[in-house]
């Protein structure tokens, strides 16, 4: 009875069978539409910011006259770019440094027990789906001399009065770094979150029955398993910071006069105030150049130790 | 060297007790196995002793010392650990020394405890290898290393080879035997594997639901279970029974079961007479201990049909329904292959006398296993 009903003659499905693609062209497919469309997005902008700066344009006249790596050249000349580099490498080393210790420090501790640890560990993540623009509304309120909340907490110790302007050209780029480390920090914690989970806890037991601390622990146990993942966190961190903008931006626009005026604020200015195409081209390309190889440098740092292949497979 | 007391030692958490008020006694120099179940509260007790976990009441001493409140490093026990929980970024040797730097030992020092106990697990080709570099038997050889390298008062060992395929886990088994000769120091051994306590223990703790069954030596545990659990959970497979009521027939004492009557032999009768009538009783009969009929002496004889047939090389497992339908009853035989059975086919087993034991309502062991072996 069973099998009767069970097996009506489904034409259609059998005959579909017979058409399914192969393995290989189903990888083929995959592969060939992602790099048309990584072509499409990447490629082309890019090899066109390359033409860019190697022509010079005119906007008005719309005219553009080929001249080599001319514009490099006059980029590496201008001083406001080798200010501007300067700059960014402070601000950078600042975000990084910031950003790296404050996403360990969350991450440990939102790796212990706690009550609503669930709720928390969401919390913890909400600067950083907050926008950037938010971000720098909400620091510009913050660091107001007149009604701002730090100014309001120093105050009565002493410590400041509403003449204390903390966007000084000294402090400014500081008070940047660490809106940034506040909104960008809570991602590495995740980072970090995830592979402090991945940690067995065996080992931890096992270290606690050899007599180790909890600092020989942390040591000897948490420090070596973060390695690759504090790789990804330079990285991403440090990409984060090369090419900061919308802080800056909404915060300060790279004022008081060029003090908080870091590379991707200059070539902002050279493209849509003076409308040097080709001049803002060659100096995003230089700002490439600058990110790849802080990268590397990590790379380098990181992977002479690194362990290889799943270490602790049972 | 340590003898190891528990004096009513408990651990329960907020809705769950893991282990209910247990007493231990564990001499100097022996090998004891805390066996049971998963969730029996073996581990815990073992962790209890090392110190990751606090016992909620009761005392623990180690070498006549209290401990149940002094941290784990300062009760000189080593600990074996079931995933083997190896430090991934250190190689095999700063492994092994890891306890001994961890006591600030003169490096010197560490050298040459190091090599002594790579020595002794055979480990001394791989010191300067990462723990992913090694086999799964060669990892857990470095784990007991690093116990061994302390010189503890204890080693602790939880589910040391449950990682390990087949074929090593029986070659660690020995090795580790062989081990505790050597150093006869105190082994406390956790394990789910009946095989492994028989092979290794000097005593077995039988453990379930958080309570010791039974403590005692292999031999024992195995012929004289304290009661049908402990029954059924050691042996491979475990003890058959014949569950029913006891009543009297023509004056007799026999059990009613699902699949008829059975009058009990003398020896069982006997034991069976201290029992009120009409309350549930076992009898109980390991399957190496039946046979094919005919049935020589005193004995039940069993009547069925063959439910089941697995051969295991030297030997077949033959279940049994002593019975009609999916309910019968059905004991399980291990027979010798010579024989073949078919599924369905009617069978006759026989149940020597001397080897049937009695449990009373309660499962508690009223009779059997009481001949000691020649």
């Amino acid at each position: 009875m069973n099998t009767a009903s069970l097996t009506p003659a489904r034409p259609a499905l059998a005959r579909r069978g017979g058409k399914e693609m192969s393995d290989l062209g189903f990888a083929m497919t995959v592969i060939v539409a992602v790099y048309a469309l990584n072509t499409l997005i990447i490629g082309v902008p890019l090899g066109y910011s390359f033409w860019l700066s190697l022509h010079d344009t005119n906007a008005i006249l719309r005219t553009e006259e080929f001249v080599g790596t001319d514009l490099y050249g006059e980029v590496l000349a201008d001083p406001a770019v080798i200010d501007a580099i300067w700059r960014s490498l402070g601000f950078v080393a600042m975000c990084v440094a910031g950003s790296f210790a404050a996403a360990l420090g969350i991450s440990l501790v939102l790796n212990e027990e706690m009550p609503l640890r669930g709720l928390v560990r969401g919390l913890a993540l909400l600067p950083w789906a907050m926008s950037q623009v938010v971000t720098a509304t909400v620091f510009s309120f913050l660091l107001n001399p007149s009604f701002g909340a730090l100014t309001g907490l120093l105050a009565p110790l002493g410590l400041a009065n509403a003449a204390t302007v903390w966007l000084s050209s000294d402090w400014a780029l500081f008070w940047v770094a660490l809106a940034f480390v506040w909104h960008v920090a809570p991602l590495g914690s995740f980072f970090y979150l995830a592979a402090l989970q991945t940690i067995p806890r065996d080992l931890y037991r096992a270290a606690r029955v050899d007599g180790a601390g909890p600092v020989s622990r942390f040591r000897h146990i948490t420090l070596p398993h973060l390695k690759h993942t504090t790789l990804i966190v330079l990285v991403v961190m440090t990409v984060e910071a090369v090419r900061q903008f919308d802080l800056l931006f909404s915060l300060t626009r790279g004022g008081p006069g060029t003090s908080t005026q870091i590379l991707p604020l200059l070539i902002f200015r050279y493209n849509f105030e003076f409308s040097k195409y080709g001049l803002a081209s060659a100096a995003a390309f230089l700002l490439t150049v600058l990110s790849l190889l802080l990268a590397t440098a990590y790379f380098m740092l990181i992977r002479k130790k690194r362990p290889q292949g799943d270490s602790h497979a049972k | 060297m340590a003898s190891v007391t528990l004096q009513g030692i408990q651990k329960s958490y907020s809705h769950f007790q893991a282990v209910r008020s247990l007493d231990l006694d564990i001499q100097d120099g022996e090998f004891v196995v805390l066996l049971g179940p998963s969730g029996c509260g073996k581990t815990t007790t073992l962790n209890m002793i090392a110190g990751l976990d606090t016992p909620t009441g009761g005392e623990i001493r180690i070498a006549d010392r209290r401990v149940d409140q002094v941290p784990p490093h300062r009760r000189n026990v080593a600990m074996v650990f079931q995933s083997i929980a190896l430090y991934p970024h250190m190689t095999v040797r700063e492994n092994i020394g890891f306890p001994l730097r961890m006591q600030k030992m003169p490096a010197a020092q560490v050298r040459a405890r190091v090599d002594q106990a790579a020595g002794l697990l055979r480990v001394e080709s791989m010191l300067d290898r990462k723990p992913y570099q090694l086999s799964g038997g060669q990892r857990q050889r470095v784990a007991i290393g690093r116990a061994v390298v302390r010189n503890p008062d204890l080693f602790l060992f939880d589910e040391p080879l449950s990682s390990l395929d087949a074929k090593l886990r029986t070659d660690m088994r020995v090795e580790l035997k062989r081990l505790h000769r050597t150093l006869q120091a105190t082994f406390i051994y956790v394990t789910h594997d009946q095989v492994e306590a028989m092979t290794l223990a000097d005593r077995i703790a039988v453990m379930s639901g958080g309570n010791l069954l039974q403590f005692a030596d292999p031999d024992t545990i195995y012929r004289r279970p304290a009661n049908m659990e402990v029954a059924d959970f050691i042996g491979n497979p475990g003890m058959n029974f014949l569950r029913g009521t006891l009543e009297a027939h023509d004056g007799a004492p026999a059990l009613a079961t699902t699949a008829g009557r059975y009058v009990l032999p003398p020896a069982l009768a006997q034991a069976a007479r201290g029992l009120p009538a009409g309350s549930a009783a076992a009898i109980g009969i390991r399957p190496e201990a039946m046979g094919a009929a005919p049935l020589a002496g005193d004995g039940l004889l069993l009547q069925g049909r063959v439910w089941a047939v697995e051969p295991v090389g030297p030997d077949q497992f033959v279940d049994v329904a002593a019975g009609e339908g999916d309910n019968a009853p059905r004991l399980r035989a291990r027979l010798s292959p010579e024989r073949r059975y078919e599924v369905g086919a009617p069978v006759a087993l026989a149940l020597p006398a001397a080897r049937l034991y009695l449990f009373d309502a309660r499962g508690v062991r009223v009779h059997g296993g009481e001949e000691p072996r020649s």
